[in-house]
């Protein structure tokens, strides 16, 4: 079910879960992504606070700690394989773009 | 000089950036947006540019009197991003820009989606409107034309129907609003969600709504049925909505609060049940305050109790009179008499015909119409159309049952008496009919 709701990631889902495959504080995954994506990519707290909201309700994320309103999350095994379909699928795609502007 | 000051400005979740426009206009007249707590109050500072984002929040929830648990962490990651909570109510949470280098809250699009989602009421509130007003007019039944003579039952059936109609217009605002907004969407800009005309008309309903129930409430305050209904759901939302505002209670602390005001509320509505079922008694009339009496037509004994009251609204006039004789060993002599004075023809016409219902309504509750009885007696009456039947009350002394059209004017008398020629005539000259 949640592959199915998550059939392509979008950028910001996509760095999230990059982010979470190490354990990550909530507040520190917009720095992580901010890093990840080498200043590209911001992730709005409103943004984030959904996702995180969505990825532990699918079992894509999970939390491992909880200290006052801090929250630790961690990438599950689902996520995990999520993610590796997606950079597979971005990796397909990069290369089909790469084999038509080489034939041009 | 005072330091502090409380505006009690009222915000829409459709209108979120008009409130953060407005704490930014405050804050350039040195008023610094404090708290929200009864009103939304300012501290006096330095006339500066300061920037506000008022977000509507996903996990709050309508009863939420400041930020809970759920909305203090996501402030976390909005004060990571660059913003600080300054305070929050409902799903509303209020941030000033603490960094320059803020990122924006939300995409444009998670901002509609949570605003949409808060204001999805206006979407299903109509068919509740609708519902209760036809389930009202239902249970008025064939009476629901009399309603028009009665001012207190006029309003409330009046608020009834704008508070639909205006429900229904609001339905397809919403859905007006809408389609603007994900067209601005489309188009790759930021829409701007800011204050409409439309939030004023919803106040004045608001209004309305209060003045409706407090005339019904008084017209018909010797009534306890409707001395609960109305008082004790009013008594609650006051008692609750007050609370919450001064104390501002958490969410552990809510079901406390709804409970201790359930409990006031009812200690409140048992008193006034009390207070007006010592007044419960319709308070008798004097003869002179009504037009007939049977003295006026008949030989009768005694001194009369009379009961009824008259009402005036834009369609016209109404009185309903009874008058009780008492005769010792041999009962009561009672009349009954109602008179429609309509100030428009075609609601006469209306009125009179919804005359089966008028039958079964009156004195007793199991009754039958002779169908033998029923005689035409316009001529008698001098009227467009008259008509007389006996009443099958059960017992010897039937009523005679008379419903009498002349223009514009609908009378319905109930006697112990079949009227002659004579008493007709006086009771016309005595009731002014034509």
């Amino acid at each position: 079910m949640a592959r199915e709701q998550f059939q392509t990631l979008t950028e910001p889902m996509y760095y999230i879960l990059l982010a979470l495959t190490e354990e990550c504080c909530g507040v520190d995954i917009m720095d992580q992504v901010s890093v990840l994506s080498a200043e590209r990519v911001k992730v709005g707290p409103g943004t984030l606070y959904a996702m995180l909201s969505k990825f532990e309700d699918n079992n894509i994320i999970c939390r491992t700690k909880e200290e006052g309103r801090r929250k630790w999350y961690c990438i599950t095994d689902v996520g995990r394989e999520m993610l590796l379909q997606e950079y597979e699928r971005l990796q397909v795609m990069v290369e089909d773009g790469r084999r038509h502007f080489e034939r041009m | 000089m005072r330091t502090t000051k409380r505006t009690f400005w009222n915000f829409q979740y459709r209108e979120c950036d008009g409130f953060a426009d407005y704490l930014e206009k405050q804050a350039e007249k040195g008023w610094h947006f404090k708290k929200w707590h009864m009103g939304l109050v300012f501290e006096r500072g330095e006339p500066r540019k300061t920037k506000y984002a008022v977000e509507v929040f996903p996990k709050g929830d309508e009863r939420d009197s400041r930020p809970e648990k759920d909305a203090r962490e996501f402030a976390e990651y909005c004060e990571a991003a660059g913003w600080e909570l300054v305070d929050g109510q409902r799903k509303f949470c209020i941030f000033r820009q603490a960094k320059s280098d803020a990122i924006p809250i939300a995409t444009p699009e998670e901002r509609f989606e949570n605003i949409r989602n808060a204001e999805r009421e206006r979407l299903y509130l109509p068919l509740f409107y609708v519902l209760v007003t036809v389930l009202f007019m239902k249970i008025m039944g064939g009476d629901k034309w009399l309603l028009l003579f009665d001012i207190y039952m006029l309003i409330l059936t009046g608020e009834f129907c704008l508070i639909s109609i205006f429900s229904i217009l609001d339905f397809f605002a919403a859905l007006l609003w809408r389609w603007k907004i994900r067209r601005i969407l489309a188009a790759g800009k930021n829409p701007v969600y800011k204050g409409t005309w439309w939030k004023l008309t919803e106040r004045y309903i608001l209004i309305l709504g209060i003045i409706g129930m407090l005339g019904a409430f008084y017209s018909k305050r010797g009534d306890i049925a409707d001395t609960i209904m109305v008082f004790f759901p009013v008594a609650f939302y006051s008692g609750t909505t007050a609370l919450a505002a001064v104390f501002r209670p958490s969410v552990e602390r809510r079901g406390q609060i709804y409970w201790g005001t359930f409990g006031i509320s009812m200690l409140v509505s048992i008193l006034v049940i009390f207070m007006f079922y010592e007044d419960k008694e319709p308070s008798l009339l004097a003869k002179q305050d009504v037009p007939l009496v049977q003295a006026d037509y008949k030989d009768v004994s005694g001194q009369p109790a009379i009961y009824g009251e008259e009402s005036k609204t834009l369609f016209g006039e109404k009185f309903d009179y009874t008058v009780y004789y008492d005769k010792g060993l041999q009962g009561t002599d009672r009349l009954q008499y109602e008179m429609y004075d309509c100030r428009y023809e075609w609601l006469k016409k209306q009125l009179w015909s919804t005359r089966d219902s008028w039958k079964m309504s009156g004195w007793e509750t199991e009754m039958s119409v002779d169908e033998e009885s029923v005689v035409e007696c316009t001529e008698e009456w001098g009227a467009e159309e008259a008509w007389v039947f006996q009443l099958d009350t059960g017992f010897a002394n039937s009523d005679y049952h008379y419903e009498i059209c002349y223009p514009e004017k609908v009378v319905i008398l109930r006697t112990k008496d079949l009227l002659d020629a004579e008493k007709i005539q006086i009771i016309k000259e005595k009731l002014e009919l034509p």
